[in-house]
């Protein structure tokens, strides 16, 4: 095994890379909590650089298994092999499996939109009635 | 990258004397410590958020900020760590008055791969901040 642990990749990537700010958010609500608001995910940029420049990040089937290992047990994406180089688009599906719950992304099965992928000027920066933000349901005409 | 290969690390507090001396220091008499501890104890995550919602290019081991709400989101991990009790969150943060404003962090949101942070300003009402940096030591997966 030579590719080592995820750490000290990493570590080196942030020596060698330029952080890369994402021009998405991903807006979601969760469906088992009704009342709560939609939550705006945003990507770190050091982590977007090394999703992009590839060989640093374990492939998101590791995450998915590892999340199923209770707590102090050992996991796999540390020390996993290292997929290639993803595109922007790639590195935000790739997130949304890795840090949604899959409640919102694999599991529900509901007609109403409660996962949306959308530029960042699309995100009001005025913060007032954050906790009523919910994601607007566009019906076909 | 270069590699210094050290086993032990010495302070050298044997050749101070007279006012350099300092006896009541607790580590006066650990003049040589492992450099496991040094490595092992550095910081294993850390990352700035503006506006409750971005994350800074000031980062490591993070890959993204979740904003759920006012005065609420979550960081999540790059790489897990071993126990949601073995990391510790040090943060700082103004709120967006401009006021200083308090933050903590919850036991019931965290996990290994996340860290569930609330903000409050002073009226202990929950409040999104202009600014928080939080940094997280324990022990990765």
């Amino acid at each position: 095994m030579t590719h080592g642990h995820l750490w000290d990749r990493l570590c080196e990537a942030k020596e060698r890379l330029e952080p890369v700010q994402s021009k998405y958010r991903v807006v979601y609500e969760k469906p088992d909590e009704l009342d709560a608001p939609a939550a705006i995910m945003c990507p770190d940029p050091n982590w977007l650089a090394c999703a992009l420049a590839g060989d640093i990040l374990p492939p998101i089937e590791t995450y998915l298994r590892d999340a199923l290992v209770p707590d102090g047990e050992p996991k796999e994406h540390p020390y996993a092999k290292p997929i290639g180089p993803m595109t922007e688009e790639e590195a935000i599906e790739y997130l949304i499996m890795k840090d949604c719950p899959p409640q919102v992304w694999r599991d529900y099965t509901g007609n109403r939109s409660i996962l949306k992928i959308v530029p960042v000027e699309a995100i009001p920066t005025n913060r007032n009635f954050r906790n009523a933000w919910k994601i607007k349901q566009e019906v076909a005409a | 990258m270069s590699t210094l290969n050290v086993a032990n690390i010495s302070d050298d507090q044997s050749t101070l004397t007279g006012a350099n001396e300092n006896p009541n220091d607790r580590l006066h008499f650990n003049k040589t410590v492992d450099t496991k501890f040094v490595t092992n104890g550095s910081a294993k995550a850390f990352a700035s958020i503006y506006s409750n919602s971005d994350i800074n290019v000031t980062s490591l081991n993070a890959s993204s900020y979740t904003n759920t709400g006012t005065g609420a989101g979550e960081l999540n991990f790059t790489i897990a760590f071993t126990q949601p009790s073995f990391k510790v969150g040090v943060s700082s943060q103004i709120s967006a008055a401009g006021a200083g404003a308090t933050m903590r962090g919850t036991s019931g949101g965290s996990t290994t791969s996340k860290y569930d942070i609330r903000t409050y300003e002073g009226t202990n009402a929950a409040a999104s901040t202009s600014y928080m940096s939080v940094v997280f030591h324990g022990d990765l997966a």
